[in-house]
């Protein structure tokens, strides 16, 4: 039951964060402005830490979020609670690590990013609550009941 | 007694996988920030003081021949008129700047059909202000367009504090500006009017971010230009537009 839940929060989320980065990486490729209220998305977005060698990271979240739903819809059982706990972790690292440098370095908010921060954020309890509370096979047969 | 076969404990292992999964999740986190924060290092690092300015022969070579008046390029009585909305430490200005627009600059400032206005805005920090009123000063010269055009050349990394008198003073040596009287304009409170001026009318256009364009036929009115910095077709064809 738990572990069903779980699977469907991670799903939502995931979903939710494919939101956040597919509108982001539109609005760079489109090079319009995103709509913000923070008044700090376009220094954000104009930072060093926007790109990586290029790549905006708003492209990065959203093949990240793509490979998390990719897991949870594609693999089963434990490879499916590992893949997508080992992604939602990453994710989740890497996103503390850009809204650190927001908060310390540029001094200034972008709410999408710290929406989709947070989005991970959730992923990452998720999916390591669900891994941990799953033994494994075991739990797909109580699934089913 | 023969020892009793035992299995291995599922759980035990299940543990150490999650373990190393966490292990693997950090590892890949640190590669992916080693990489994101060492990649522009060295394009955007503080021009160093004694190094050539650079873009200078590209100055020379994109305004060469073409009137300027205080943040104006283009003849007087072109037909149309494009307003940029830049912050000198932006970096897409910068793009903009060095690659597509001196395009547009050869294709329809030099022939007359379109006149070219840099406002100022000053959001990214500090620097910008001081290069805004420094640009403001070389406008008292027409010659704001080359000191500009200098500036984004040599950029450096925002919020670096690279804006240095000395910066200044190179710059406007590049640009041919009288460095004593420039330097002299641009500490007093009239250097500080355009920038004033340009937030104001940024508002009255919804610009929120640069580089923003609006067109128009000279004079007025102006509306917001939709088009991405990096293609030049679209600005021609929005200039082609007005122009028929």
């Amino acid at each position: 039951m738990l572990d069903r839940r779980l699977y469907r929060a991670a799903l939502f989320l995931a979903v939710v964060g494919i939101a956040i980065a597919g509108y982001l990486t539109y609005v760079h490729y489109a090079g319009i402005q995103p709509t913000c209220t923070s008044g700090g998305c376009e220094v954000v977005q104009s930072s060093e830490w926007a790109d990586v060698y290029g790549v905006p990271v708003a492209l990065l979240g959203l093949i990240g979020y793509l490979l998390i739903l990719g897991s949870l819809l594609a693999l089963r059982g434990d490879a499916q609670r590992f893949a997508s706990a080992a992604l939602s972790l990453v994710g989740f690292l890497y996103s503390g690590y850009l809204t650190y440098q927001e908060l310390f370095t540029i001094k200034a908010i972008c709410q999408w990013c710290v929406a989709s921060a947070a989005v991970l954020t959730l992923l990452a309890i998720v999916t390591l609550w669900r891994l941990l509370v799953s033994s494994g096979g075991a739990a797909e047969a109580t699934d089913a009941g | 007694m023969s020892p009793a076969y035992t299995p291995p404990n599922p759980n035990k292992r299940r543990n150490v996988m999650i373990a190393a999964l966490v292990a693997v999740a950090v590892v890949v986190a640190a590669i992916l920030i080693v990489v994101s924060s060492g990649d522009n290092k060295d394009q955007s690092a503080a021009p160093a003081s004694n190094a050539p300015l650079r873009g200078l022969s590209e100055t020379k070579a994109m305004l060469e021949g073409i009137p300027q008046e205080g943040n104006a390029l283009g003849e007087q009585n072109a037909p149309i008129t494009m307003i940029e909305y830049a912050d000198y430490q932006c970096p897409f200005c910068r793009d903009y700047a060095l690659e597509t627009m001196p395009v547009l600059i050869n294709d329809y400032v030099r022939s007359g059909k379109l006149r070219m206005e840099f406002e100022t805005l000053t959001f990214v920090g500090p620097d910008s202000e001081t290069a805004a009123r420094a640009g403001a000063a070389a406008g008292q010269q027409n010659l704001e367009w080359n000191f500009s055009h200098l500036f984004y050349f040599n950029q450096g990394e925002e919020r670096s504090g690279y804006v240095t008198d000395a910066f200044i003073d190179k710059l406007y040596e590049g640009a041919g500006v009288d460095a004593a009287k420039a330097n002299a304009y641009r500490k007093t409170p009239a250097a500080a009017v355009p920038i004033a001026q340009a937030s104001e009318n940024a508002q009255k256009y919804g610009v929120a971010s640069t580089p923003s364009f609006v067109i128009g036929p000279t004079g007025g009115p102006y509306t917001k230009l939709e088009v991405e910095i990096s293609n030049a077709d679209a600005f021609k064809a929005a200039f082609d537009a007005l122009l028929k």
